[in-house]
């Protein structure tokens, strides 16, 4: 019993430098893969917005009403509609493929996860396209700068 | 806090910030998307104690999905840090949610 504990710290610690070079060489990904890495990239993205969001709403602390609208205001520009819908795109992804994950976890399509994540592409796609016709509308009636 | 319950917090927080986000992004972008924020417009809507309820619950689940996000990061590719780097983003974390729900209360206050 002793003998194999080694072993197995080895064996599971070279397993994590395989994956933490896999993680690093997107050309040896297979579709599991691209769904691990899509959905941490996405996830950061979404968590750094979050902290700018909240820093662009609180400017109602630092400068009352004037300050939030005049804040909006700046913000109610093409650059930052393209950076809304990017913004879309990422929650829509990671939100779909969340559910994906949770299904995963409760024991439901394991064995059919590469299926599954094509399932999230499209429906992903589908409701990306939705959007895009509204992001179109805003950003058809905003400047590009003020 | 265990690993565990970081687990079930983060899956809980998932199936919670799905609707909340999806009201809340189709609210902001969807309803008009034409239409600039105002701090009038905002108020309006937070006086609605059903909204400020869950934009209150949104701002709560998003950082802890997020942070802990990041922790989960941290944990795959620094190990070591990811206790100490716990305690920062706990921190940042209910500073945020503090700093957030001051504003959520100001706009609602009108």
């Amino acid at each position: 019993m002793a003998a194999t504990e080694p072993r197995a710290l080895a064996s599971r610690a070279g397993a994590r430098e395989v994956r933490v070079y896999a993680d690093l060489a997107p050309r040896r990904y297979r579709a599991g893969m691209w769904a691990f890495a899509l959905h941490r990239i996405s996830g950061l993205a979404i968590a750094l917005f979050l902290l700018l969001h909240i820093w662009e709403i609180t400017s109602v602390t630092r400068g009352g009403a004037q300050g939030f609208d005049q804040t909006m205001a700046r913000l109610a520009v093409r650059p930052f509609v393209i950076g809304e819908f990017l913004l879309f795109l990422a929650v829509v992804f990671h939100g779909i493929n969340g559910v994906r994950l949770v299904l995963m976890d409760m024991g439901a399509g394991v064995r059919r996860q590469k299926a599954l994540f094509w399932w999230v592409l499209g429906i992903s796609a589908a409701v990306i396209v939705y959007g895009a016709f509204f992001f179109a509308r805003r950003f058809a009636a905003y400047p590009w700068s003020l | 806090m265990s690993g565990t319950w970081a687990w079930l917090l983060h899956r809980v927080s998932a199936v919670l910030l799905i609707p909340l986000l999806a009201l809340h992004f189709a609210i902001m972008h969807f309803v008009d998307p034409t239409q600039t924020i105002t701090f009038a417009g905002s108020s309006l809507r937070l006086q609605g104690a059903l909204y400020l309820v869950a934009d209150t619950l949104l701002l709560a689940t998003a950082l802890y999905h997020g942070l802990n996000g990041v922790r989960n990061v941290i944990l795959d590719y620094w190990p070591r840090a990811a206790r100490g780097a716990a305690w920062v983003l706990w921190i940042l974390g209910l500073l945020a949610l503090g700093y957030g729900t001051t504003a959520l209360a100001a706009i609602a206050r009108g």
